[in-house]
């Protein structure tokens, strides 16, 4: 973050105010997330879980998640799962049923290709210059053969597969640490590492930093177009694993940490962080 | 000059003695990852004949839903160590856990685990295609992570799984399966750990839910259809 003024300062004079303008959005974005890693904190400090047994295990055999706000967090994930039933599921069913799957194909495909920004930005960030020539690749081909990004013959012609990038996983290659799981209300599953993460991919996108209130409205039509594909898209598998979970709280809290730690690891499973064998009962 | 001789010889002799010892450390260093890679290529021929008979079983359109369901029972019953994994998802609770509650406890497990991976296998409709992309012997013999992907028409991309396999008494087995990133071993262990939290740390609220939870699976069919 610190970085970014010194960028925008080398702006000149005449541009004083989108400077300005630069700084308050900014400004804006951080004291949000500021806002939103604080609450829980005060919130769920007298909110910790009561009726957690007293067992010690040794350490890394518990099975116990980094979850300190386990109680704050269970709340906001009710809260989002009732929003997420009976608002957002009948909007991606009605999503589907009115858009067939070739178009809501091309609408996931357009969403995808805006995103190059952040994604290129990551790439080159994580050290990774070849993800970074793939990124803009993709988006050279996918603008222009792919109709505006409509299509993806990157991928369907040249086997140019796309890879999900954020300054979360970016600040994990980096070393950084997650921190305590935390449960957002509306953007669902988070820690500190990947909070920030999105406010500085948030940083990296054009649109954040083009004026107009033209500009705000299709903001706000991407975020809620995006959330709505994203639900469509998962919706199916989400249902299945909340009806087949012992306990749904804690299966998305597993799913959401080891996904975004293979994520860092770009897809691979996490092998350094197993479990020792003993703990299997098998002495090798 | 003798004493000169004598340091020539005793310097001859340390050397021999030195190279000697090279030579078996060698030898020995040698063949280390020679039978680390003997194993290594065991596993991944064991998962390779493995996941050809989930996918003989998934992609076989005579097969009826049920009897898919009864057959890839039989197949992850006999080639997971269900016990050993039953035990590992209890966390610490494992030592707090009676004999009569282990007892109790296991064939659940054997259920719930299964009845869960039936359903996920059984929806896939036919041309689904295996490959494994690498495998990776761990150190300290803590086994291989055999590392694979499944493609199915209907999907842009192919899933990422992976395969922890151990070698038991000269027998591969499998400890734990990673199904996109996700350990399944280590989710359930999260889960139940949980559920046992929130209960005062009683594994017999754990068995409860486990009842309720197969239950309800043998109500439902495990194969929801899945709408496109």
């Amino acid at each position: 973050l610190r970085a970014r003024p010194s960028v925008t300062e080398t702006g000149h004079g005449a541009k004083t105010t989108a400077v300005g303008r630069l700084f308050g959005r900014l400004a804006a974005v951080a004291l949000a997330c500021v806002g939103l890693a604080v609450a829980p904190l005060t919130a769920s400090a007298q909110m910790i879980p009561e009726g957690a047994s007293t067992i010690q295990a040794p350490p890394g055999q518990s099975g116990a998640a980094n979850d300190p706000l386990e109680g704050f967090n269970r709340k906001m994930f009710s809260f989002n799962l009732f929003l997420a039933h009976k608002l957002l599921e009948p909007t991606a069913r009605a999503y589907r049923w009115a858009v067939p799957k070739p178009g809501r194909r091309s609408v996931t495909n357009f969403l995808n290709n805006l995103d190059t920004p952040v994604l290129f930005a990551n790439d080159v960030l994580q050290g990774d210059m070849n993800e970074a020539g793939v990124t803009t690749a993709r988006f050279l081909s996918n603008s222009t053969i792919g109709v505006g990004g409509l299509f993806d013959p990157a991928k369907g012609w040249w086997g140019l597969d796309r890879r999900n990038e954020d300054f979360g996983q970016t600040l994990g290659v980096w070393g950084v640490g997650s921190g305590p799981y935390l449960m957002l209300p509306l953007l669902g599953p988070s820690n500190p590492r990947d909070l920030t993460g999105r406010a500085v991919d948030q940083a990296f996108d054009p649109l954040t930093w083009t004026g107009g209130r033209a500009v705000t409205y299709v903001q706000l039509g991407l975020l809620a177009t995006r959330t709505v594909t994203k639900e469509e898209a998962v919706m199916d598998e989400f249902n299945q694993i909340e009806r087949t979970s012992i306990d749904f709280y804690s299966q998305v809290r597993s799913i959401y940490n080891q996904q975004r730690a293979s994520a860092i690891r770009n897809g691979r499973a996490d092998t350094s962080d197993l479990p020792d064998l003993a703990e299997f009962d098998i002495n090798q | 000059v003798p004493s000169l001789r004598f340091n020539v010889q005793w310097i001859a002799s340390r050397m021999g003695h030195g190279l000697a010892v090279m030579a078996v450390a060698f030898v020995a260093l040698a063949m280390v990852p020679r039978a680390a890679q003997a194993a290594e290529s065991q596993d991944v021929a064991y998962v390779h004949s493995l996941a050809q008979k989930v996918m003989d079983i998934v992609n076989d359109s005579a097969l009826s839903q049920s009897q898919k369901e009864t057959r890839l029972g039989t197949v992850i019953d006999t080639n997971l160590d269900i016990v050993r994994i039953a035990k590992f998802t209890l966390g610490k609770y494992r030592r707090v856990a009676s004999s009569a509650e282990m007892d109790q406890f296991i064939p659940l497990f054997r259920k719930y685990a299964v009845g869960l991976y039936q359903a996920r296998l059984s929806q896939y409709h036919g041309g689904a295609q295996f490959k494994v992309t690498s495998s990776e012997a761990r150190a300290n013999g803590q086994g291989t992570i055999v590392h694979s992907t499944v493609s199915t028409g209907d999907q842009p991309q192919p899933y990422n799984l992976e395969w922890w396999v151990v070698d038991i008494k000269g027998q591969p087995t499998i400890i734990d399966v990673n199904i996109e990133g996700v350990w399944m071993a280590q989710n359930l262990r999260s889960q139940f750990v949980s559920v046992m939290d929130q209960h005062g740390g009683k594994v017999s609220a754990l068995i409860d839910q486990l009842k309720g939870m197969i239950a309800q699976q043998q109500q439902e069919p495990a194969g929801t259809p899945q709408h496109t």
